[in-house]
């Protein structure tokens, strides 16, 4: 048994230090998403949150491409259902059509109209959509990476 | 998952070739710590290590990491 030449840690280091590394990235990237929220509630234009937001958006990637190759969907068991990705849409959506209104009230010092609500609810809808076809699409593509790794030979057949 | 308890059959087995913890990790490897952690039931080893402490310890991984009979 010889120690990891690269790291020079043995095994239970290592895996202590991926949970490590693994709090660090979450923590970095949920500060990110709020930093950009926070950002975009209080007026910030896109040059202003552009820096957290490619932060997010490249891990964000990253972590939709290796999940999806590898077969994972999620770990705390949301099933991969159409029924799910559409109440989970719910969630951005909702975020959106909140962060546009308030900036729309707060920060451009507009009344509450109908037709400012009617905005709102638009932009939400048209975010909900956008989410919701994105998760489609990835898991149409998930099911056919699940199937094609669940069909690999064992080879003892 | 089964939760690991602590494994006294290795601390045993160490007393029969008279080896400390220390020496053991020196001879498998890994870190004292790492080992203590094993013992302790803090650390479910790899098959490797674990594989690699029967052979210093001379032991089967049944001897040293079977299940006790309830």
């Amino acid at each position: 048994m010889k120690q990891n030449s690269k790291t020079n840690l043995d095994e239970m280091q290592e895996r202590r230090l991926f949970q490590i590394e693994e709090i660090g990235f979450w923590l970095t990237f949920w500060a990110s998403g709020a930093a950009v929220v926070i950002q975009a509630v209080l007026g910030a234009d896109l040059k202003q949150i552009a820096g957290e937001g490619i932060v997010l958006l490249i891990s964000s990637a990253y972590l939709v491409f290796a999940t999806v190759r590898n077969g994972i969907w999620t770990k705390n068991g949301l099933a991969p259902t159409f029924r799910t990705n559409a109440l989970v849409s719910l969630i951005p959506a909702g975020m959106c059509g909140v962060i546009l209104l308030i900036r729309v009230l707060a920060v451009l010092k507009r009344p509450l109209t109908l037709g400012v609500a009617v905005v709102a609810l638009a932009f939400a809808g048209v975010c909900y959509l956008g989410c919701l076809g994105a998760l489609e699409a990835l898991r149409a593509v998930y099911r056919k990476r699940r199937e094609a790794l669940d069909a690999e030979e064992d080879e003892t057949a | 998952m089964i939760p690991i308890g602590r494994n006294l059959k290795i601390k045993a087995a160490r007393a029969e070739r008279d080896m400390t913890q220390k020496a053991l990790a020196e001879a498998v490897g890994v870190s004292r710590q790492t080992m203590n952690a094993i013992e302790q039931g803090d650390y479910n080893p790899t098959i490797r290590l674990c594989r690699a402490i029967c052979k210093v310890l001379g032991k089967s991984l049944d001897e040293l990491f079977g299940e006790e009979d309830e």
